[in-house]
């Protein structure tokens, strides 16, 4: 029984080791870059306007950035919430009911994913939503940066950015 | 690492626990095992786990030193098919370990050892490389070799059975000492059968 024990005590530590060692030399395949104004909010009438144009050829200081040869992804998202003041004047969430997808598609919960899917001809990523608001004072929240879906085998781009149409990517409106 | 090192001082003290306690019952007829002076082993847990094929010879200077040699070459195929798209960073190709025990406990059927070893390994790294096509540039994971000397410790247990088949666990870790892409640690990991003679 004895030397079953001296066995454990060697053979349940090597299963630590493993995992410590391992997780010392983890590499994640992914890759940063910046390119500002590429999330655009515009509100017309009752109508809130969120769109996302991203060339496949980012611009960059010296050479342009090939999103799609990188990650090899067709689709890119960003997130965004869409908040309603309460009768107590407080902020909550606001799910849209009613969405218009003009370009690419939409993932919408409490935090809103705005998909863009790159075109056919494989140039833009593209997505444009609009949605139909009821009168009240809204807020919208851009998470500024937009990251590949699904990069399988290949680099996860993120690329930072910022928000058009709103300030530090940030935008209250009124719907009367 | 603070995990490893407590871990270590925990074998370390149960190790010495087991010398203590061993010491009364020394045996006083010398063992046939200790006239046996060379041992071979095949490392199951590497064979297995992760489809290495580990070989050992260790040579008895006298009761309480050893002297040896691992080496473990070979990979999965799946762990080399997957190199490039898993989550790690590098992949050891194969290892030449050279190293000397000392044995802690004075019975020669079962003991616990403490080891320093040299570990000259080798193998792939992965890196981030950035290309230009002429349109754009972009990024793709790239492999390059590499080559690296780790020193390490190990504790260890032996257990022998009919004086002449044996139960090798070994534990232990070493660092590389060279090259900034190699593993920055290697582990020393092994549960050995084998044959003295």
């Amino acid at each position: 029984m004895k030397k079953y024990l001296y066995i454990l005590t060697l053979v349940i530590p090597s299963f630590f080791f493993t995992s410590c060692t391992e997780s010392d030399d983890e590499f994640f395949a992914s890759t940063i870059v910046t390119a500002n104004s590429l999330i655009e909010l515009d509100v017309t009438g009752n109508e809130l306007n969120v769109s996302c144009y991203v060339s496949r050829l980012l611009p960059q200081p010296n050479n342009p950035f090939d999103i799609y040869l990188t990650s090899t992804s067709r689709k890119i998202f960003f997130n965004y919430t869409l908040e309603k003041k309460n009768v107590s004047g407080a902020w909550e969430y606001y799910t849209p009911t009613t969405v218009s997808v003009i370009e690419g598609e939409n993932e919408i919960d409490e935090i809103i994913s705005g998909i863009a899917v790159l075109d056919a001809l494989d140039t833009t990523y593209e997505y444009e939503t609009n949605n139909t608001l009821a009168p009240g004072q809204y807020r919208v929240i851009v998470e500024p940066e937009i990251v590949t879906l699904n990069a399988q085998d290949a680099v996860m781009v993120t690329i930072k950015t910022t928000t058009v149409g709103a300030v530090g990517n940030v935008l209250e409106f009124t719907i009367d | 690492m603070k995990k490893i090192s407590y871990i270590l001082v925990l074998l370390l003290s149960v190790g010495a626990f087991a010398q203590s306690n061993e010491t009364m019952t020394t045996d006083t007829i010398v063992s046939p095992i200790l006239a046996k002076k060379n041992e071979v082993k095949v490392d199951v847990l590497n064979g297995i786990a992760f489809g290495k094929l580990g070989i050992s010879f260790e040579r008895f200077l006298n009761k309480d030193f050893s002297v040896g040699i691992t080496g473990m070459m070979f990979n999965k195929k799946s762990k080399t098919d997957d190199f490039l798209t898993d989550d790690t960073r590098t992949l050891i190709d194969y290892q030449v370990i050279p190293y000397v025990r000392y044995a802690l406990s004075k019975s020669a059927s079962s003991l616990y050892y403490l080891e320093g070893f040299v570990n000259i390994n080798g193998g792939e790294y992965k890196e981030l490389t950035t290309l230009n096509n002429g349109a754009a540039d972009y990024v793709v994971i790239t492999k390059k070799d590499y080559n690296d000397v780790a020193l390490g410790g190990s504790v260890g247990y032996k257990l022998y059975f009919k004086e002449s088949f044996v139960l090798d666990l070994t534990v232990g870790i070493g660092k590389n000492l060279f090259k900034e892409n190699s593993p920055s640690t290697v582990a020393r990991l092994g549960i050995n059968l084998g044959y003295r003679f």
